[in-house]
């Protein structure tokens, strides 16, 4: 097609995770044309996917920087866009351990931080206070800060609600689209080239993760670099014998907030992560070292863990602007106006995404950009049905209006057969294994997939009109059966 | 809503959950049959190889025949069986609750027998590390796509474990052309039946790489690699050893754990070696009125056993809904020492005049012993015949109650070299 | 002389036997419990047989299922190649029963392939 007959947005965000889908989430309340590209075949395939969940409250970053800003602004936003999007959180609570004099004194400027930052509800508490609340922490503990205000999410599921309420309202999003090329036109708009397709956009929002510098390279940009820093996480079963409800950290050190024990929404629980930088952006393989790490930290916390309850072991990679002091890079491009960057998003980008969404909406309004509220402009979002916290009566009417609620096809989590084909035939639906997974939780409990896989794969096939062998289980490339045996 | 009563609820339709029907129905007792899938038999319909039913029936059955007798019993006896029917919670007063394509239905039962069997241990729970590409599978479900769906998991793969599912893949993968490199098995001794050894892996030349263990995964969309290398008595990789073998496929054999979900909302104890109810000798849980028989109990190497355990449990609930249960207050622990990992059951009655049959297996292979149980200081039972054990093979042994009668303290059963 | 490793499948027991050869004949047995031992080790290495388990598909035309079949008796190892060829081969359209024979004679054994299942349409 003549690029210039081409629609011309007014923002394209580029990277779908949990910092773009924020950003077009916060954009469609406004009158303007938005598109997101996502390189992968799903949203929230990143960081976000590989990422502990904690929405902490702020008390952590040092006053002044960015994140001391976004963080608290983000995590206050939580509970009501839970409401508004209907996804689900968990109120845990943080506590951050003293094991030594030193440690105390750490406790004590997170507190202050905590104050400074705007941060409410954040107390310093002995150890037997600790034990109190959560008896199974080591009696090594000498004290430590609560935070009650910390809650917990699942990331890709805020993900996939902040986008699907962003399609709704009117949002283009552009899965398998990889940007190739950015060229800026003589009327000053730019031109995106994707492996598909080319786009036109009055301005870009580069929040493309650990590949942002290099998307913004494709601009001509080069103001900063990105690194990755690969965590490696665990998943424990959701029957903990040394059950905890509070998310439990140890005193942070300057790159990583630690070692970190987390109850997750469904029940189950997160050990992560470990911290080390790497060079190779694509390596989200996990190591032994990294999950002895893990194991150690976690008995550390609690001297009893059981190592036999992890069901399953991951890694990601956080994206980091490199000599930034670990702060977020979000501003105007000094080279190229209209540019916007949010990058550098590490830790906690969960948290802060709402903030940093607003932030970036202020950022265009500066760079000119005209936001009017969008006429019919909707804030909701409805999640598709949960079975499993439908009450009997509920479960008898959703089975007697489709029968194929009636069919648990996950038993581990109680997913049925009607809770997959809904998330399939969502705004934005699930096409891989994995992607069922995230909606759905099918395959995340212990049996790790192994009596269910086939059932998915089945509906997989069947609701998408393709063969079997052609269902892939995550990446492009990932057939998850080879053929037909006779 | 329908809500339904019976004498004996069965959750489960595998094989420990059809001779449980079949002997409590023979109990005269009215019984339904719960199960999940869409067809009675369990795990036996994915077995279609030959070994099955040398003890019960004299004769070697593939799974789906020896199923085939127990399901032909069941509509013999007209047993009410609930296909498609997922079970959700059991309460202490034997309130079970379920759904299907019809609704939330409600069981009143007398008595209810856990029969739900087991699941495998995954790459997770053993925690390999690597990449997390498509192509990982566990033997139990690359058999179910192989011999059910018609579907081919891979062109080459690596097991790892020499569990008994490991060793019938690697002869079925061969006979449909899938190449199979090797079997990995991180103990020094397989952990499968010697028979399977020989009839899958020594007839087809499929190599046995003992004290090898998987250390990674290669391969983000699938596997295209994975690096082996020995352990030392730690099993732990000993460095310089890693070795790359390319393959497509990773089939797991690595274990088994019974799947006690629902035992578990029902307030049923665990043993924490077993992973599955504690039982007394009539295999009732420690909730009056609960049984549990099979691979929900603690995993059985042939499903001869489990077959009679189950049908010693659908009489025994049979028996208990209808009050007819024999029980006396004098009941001694059963503990296993030495080399003996777990016994079932943990509890017997030595007052009642019944022998007790005891279960145990061995952590570790022993050449040459004999099982001895004792009470306190006083050996009540001696085996007559030295023989090898080892950790893949149920020992099963008959203890007289005369031996014990008037016992008071608890019993222990060890293995002597 | 060379000692092969066998597992004897003539009762439950399923002693581990340890056959040595000479002169292409089996001069001695290890591990048996019984006689029968003996015997088996015998046929074992003249020529061993196995039962042979597959599955054949069955086209109803609307959906394709899979049909468990097995050698009715145990048949020589070597012929096991040639039988899962014409297993493979074998296509059914029709109902059957467990025990019915599928292929007669299967790989001029003079055993047959038999349904190890009742599939009804």
């Amino acid at each position: 097609m003549n690029n210039e007959l081409k629609k011309l947005y007014d923002v394209i965000v580029i990277g779908g995770g949990i910092t773009g889908t924020g950003v077009i989430h916060e954009l469609a309340k406004y009158d303007i044309d938005v598109a997101l590209l996502e390189r992968k075949n799903d949203i929230a395939m990143m960081a976000t996917k590989g990422n502990g969940g904690v929405v902490h409250p702020g008390y952590d970053p040092h006053p002044g920087t960015l994140k001391a800003k976004l963080n608290p602004r983000g995590a206050r936003m939580y509970p009501q866009l839970a409401k508004d999007l209907d996804f689900h959180i968990r109120h845990t609570g943080t506590m951050v351990f003293a094991y030594s004099e030193q440690d105390l004194k750490k406790v004590d400027e997170l507190c202050d931080n905590a104050r400074v930052n705007g941060v409410e509800q954040v107390e310093r508490i002995t150890g037997d206070q600790v034990r109190n609340r959560e008896p199974y922490v080591s009696d090594k503990v000498l004290g430590a800060l609560l935070a009650h205000t910390t809650t917990m999410v699942d990331p890709f599921e805020v993900a996939i609600a902040f986008a699907e309420n962003a399609k709704l309202n009117g949002t283009d999003i552009f899965l398998e689209s990889e940007v190739q090329d950015i060229s800026k036109d003589e009327d000053g708009n730019f031109t995106i080239t994707t492996n598909h397709d080319t786009y036109r956009t009055r301005y870009i929002v580069d929040a493309a993760g650990i590949y942002a510098d290099d998307v913004a390279a494709m601009a001509g940009i080069h103001e900063y670099k990105i690194q990755g820093r690969h965590g490696n996480l665990c998943v424990v079963d959701n029957h903990l014998p040394t059950p905890i409800r509070t998310v439990m950290f140890p005193c942070p050190s300057p790159d990583t907030k630690g070692i970190a024990l987390i109850p997750m929404p469904h029940g189950n629980y997160i050990i992560g992560s470990t911290a080390t930088m790497r060079t190779n952006k694509e390596d989200t393989s996990n190591d032994a070292e990294g999950i002895q790490d893990l194991l150690d930290g976690a008995h550390k916390l609690i001297p009893n863990f059981d190592d036999g309850s992890v069901i399953r072991t991951f890694a990601g990679q956080r994206p980091v602007a490199l000599n930034n002091d670990n702060d977020f890079w979000i501003c105007e491009s000094e080279t190229v106006p209209h540019f916007i960057h949010a990058a550098g998003i590490q830790s906690p980008g969960v948290a802060s995404s709402p903030g940093i969404a607003e932030y970036v909406r202020d950022l265009l309004a500066d760079a000119g950009l005209d936001l009017k509220p969008r006429p019919g402009y909707n804030k909701y979002r409805k999640a598709p049905v949960d079975f499993s916290e439908c009450s009997d009566e509920e479960k008898d009417q959703i089975i007697a209006q489709d029968p194929r609620y009636g069919q648990i096809v996950c038993r581990c989590e109680t997913v049925t057969e009607g809770e997959i084909v809904a998330a399939i035939h969502q705004p934005l639906g699930a096409h891989t294994v994995e992607g069922v997974k995230r909606r759905t939780r099918a395959g995340m409990g212990r049996c790790q997939s192994g009596f269910c896989q086939f059932k998915v794969m089945k509906i997989l096939a069947r609701e998408l009109g393709i063969p079997e062998e052609a269902v892939k289980f995550e990446e492009d490339h990932s057939p998850v059966l080879l053929g037909h045996v006779k | 809503m329908k809500t339904y009563k019976y004498d004996v609820v069965i959750v489960g339709g595998g094989p420990a959950g059809l001779a449980a029907a079949v002997s409590a129905k023979k109990q005269q007792a009215k019984v339904a049959i719960l199960e999940r899938n869409g067809e009675l038999g369990g795990i036996l319909e994915q077995c279609i190889h030959a070994g099955f039913g040398l003890h019960v029936f004299k004769e070697e059955l593939t799974g789906p025949e020896y199923a085939e007798r127990f399901i032909d019993q069941v509509e013999d006896l007209d047993i009410d069986v609930f296909l498609n029917t997922m079970v959700l919670d059991i309460t202490k007063d034997r309130h079970v609750s379920a759904i299907c394509g019809e609704g939330v239905l409600h069981f009143e039962a007398g008595a209810v027998v856990l029969a739900m069997g087991c699941r495998e241990r995954t790459r997770g729970a053993i925690r390999i590390p690597g990449d997390r590409g498509a192509g990982v599978f566990t033997a139990g479900i690359a058999q179910r796509y192989i011999n059910l769906e018609n579907m081919k998991p891979g062109t080459k793969a690596v097991i790892l474990g020499s569990g008994d599912i490991g060793l019938i893949m690697a002869r079925r993968l061969t006979l449909e052309g899938i190449e199979v490199e090797g079997v990995y098995e991180i103990m020094p001794y397989p952990n499968g039946l010697y028979r399977n050894i020989i009839n899958c892996l020594d007839d087809f030349g499929i190599p046995l790489h003992l004290s090898t263990t998987i250390t990674r995964i290669n391969g983000k969309d699938r596997v295209h690699s994975v690096e082996v290398a020995k352990v030392d008595e730690h099993r732990q990789p000993i460095p310089g050893t890693e070795r790359e073998i390319a393959c497509d496929t990773v089939l797991l054999s690595v274990g088994l754990i019974p799947e006690n979900e629902l035992s578990r909302k029902a307030g049923v104890a665990l043993d924490p070696v077993t992973k599955g109810p504690v039982v007394d000798e009539n295999l009732e849980t420690e909730v009056p009125g609960i049984f549990a028989c099979g691979n929900v109990l603690h995993v059985h190497d042939v499903v001869d056993y489990v077959t009679t355990e189950a049908e010693e449990a659908g009489e025994k609930a049979a028996l208990y809904a209808k009050n007819a249960l024999k029980k006396s207050d004098a009941s001694v622990a059963v503990h296993a020492e030495g080399p003996v990992r777990y016994t079932v059951p943990e509890f017997v009655d030595p007052e009642d005049g019944a022998d007790k049959k005891i279960k145990f297996r061995v952590g570790a292979p022993i050449e040459k012993g004999v099982t001895v149980i004792k009470a306190g200081e006083k050996e009540v039972y001696r085996e007559k015949k030295a023989h090898r054990f080892l950790p893949s093979n149920m020992e099963i042994h008959t203890l007289k109650c005369s031996a014990i009668a008037g016992v008071r303290g608890d019993l222990t059963v060890s293995v002597e070299e | 002389m060379k000692k092969i490793k066998m597992s004897c499948t003539t009762c439950p027991n399923s002693c581990e036997l340890l056959a040595t050869v000479e002169n292409d004949q089996v001069v001695a047995v290890e591990g048996n419990l019984c006689k029968r031992g003996v015997t088996f080790a015998e046929s074992e290495y003249r020529c061993p047989v196995r039962v042979l388990t597959s599955t054949m598909i069955l086209d109803t035309g609307a959906k394709a299922v899979m049909v468990p079949v097995r050698s009715a008796k145990p048949i020589p190892k070597a012929a096991m190649q040639d039988a899962m060829q014409a297993i493979s081969k074998t296509h059914l359209h029709h109902a059957v029963k467990m025990g019915e024979a599928l292929i007669k004679n299967v790989a001029d054994t003079g055993v047959d392939i038999v349904a190890s299942k009742t599939v009804l349409m």
